[in-house]
């Protein structure tokens, strides 16, 4: 026997023909946007050099990290506190003159 | 692009599909019409309250709606204290809308947690995902963008998915299950977008 689903809202009115125009625009837009923010996303993973890959990889397979997120979380947590407190006080040095 | 998760770890951008929150109606169009590879197509994520589950189950899709879940397309979002007191405030919006016929704004909860889910930042959302008028026009003066199930399908036919007969056919399927897409609306669509 087939499955009966049953109608939602039977009772209201649901959208017209003029609303599915404005409809297909949200859509559009929002496809859009995931696009070009791909298309940027894509372009940073390039910027990944395969030297650096390869670290990346060397660092999960020593346990050092779980994964690749983690690696460049920790890196770039590392590189932070390595070189702004640096940056900073020079700035504050440099006011101070 | 680059996202911060909810947990706090870094992760790329992997789709360029988009990301919505769907009140019933649409996933049970497509469901009815047995569309659903079109929400896959268009849709990385389809954030759903977790109020709706109750609805689906008396819609007779529980096993459908699960198997979604399951394959990650669908993810439930429980709303906060201060949500639910801002969903009823909106589902009392959507009872007391002229075009409304259900005046009971505990109907409308559901479609008002959708609301919110779409207004949460870290989700992100291209859309929501609604049919009922009364429920669009709060939607968008709340200023979220709207969409429904029968723009999936067009859309789907613009890129060359789907042809403008099976449009038809999916929508006439919908109103044959009992979706109130009317015969002249489904006309409609097809001349507009299908040119014949």
């Amino acid at each position: 026997m087939r499955k009966r689903i049953l109608p939602h809202e039977p009772e209201e009115e649901l959208l017209r023909a003029s609303d599915v125009a404005q409809d297909l625009t949200v859509l559009e837009r929002g496809l859009a946007r995931r696009r070009i923010e791909y298309e940027v996303g894509k372009r940073l993973q390039v910027a990944i050099s395969a030297s650096t890959k390869r670290l990346i990889s060397e660092l999960i397979a020593q346990k050092v990290c779980r994964s690749e997120e983690e690696v460049i979380a920790r890196a770039v947590r590392a590189f932070y506190v390595a070189t702004l407190p640096v940056i900073q006080e020079e700035a504050a040095f440099q006011t101070a003159e | 692009m680059i996202k911060t998760s909810g947990k706090g770890g870094v992760f790329y951008q992997t789709s360029e599909k988009m990301v919505a929150v769907a009140n019933t109606g649409p996933l049970i169009s497509a469901l009815q019409c047995g569309r659903t590879e079109l929400l896959r197509h268009y849709f990385a994520t389809i954030y759903i309250p977790q109020s709706e589950l109750a609805e689906f189950e008396r819609h007779n899709v529980k096993d459908e709606i699960q198997a979604l879940l399951d394959e990650g397309l669908l993810v439930t979002q429980d709303l906060t204290s201060d949500e639910q007191e801002t969903a009823q405030g909106i589902a009392k919006q959507i009872a007391g809308h002229p075009l409304t016929k259900v005046r009971d704004y505990q109907h409308h909860i559901p479609e008002a947690e959708a609301m919110v889910l779409a207004s949460r930042e870290e989700l992100d959302c291209d859309a929501i995902l609604v049919e009922e008028l009364a429920a669009r026009e709060v939607a968008q003066a709340l200023g979220l963008p709207v969409a429904g199930f029968v723009a999936v399908l067009v859309k789907a036919c613009l890129d060359g998915v789907l042809t403008i007969e099976e449009v038809r056919k999916a929508l006439k399927t919908c109103q044959r299950k009992g979706t109130r897409y009317s015969s002249t609306f489904i006309e409609e669509i097809c001349q507009r977008y299908g040119g014949d």
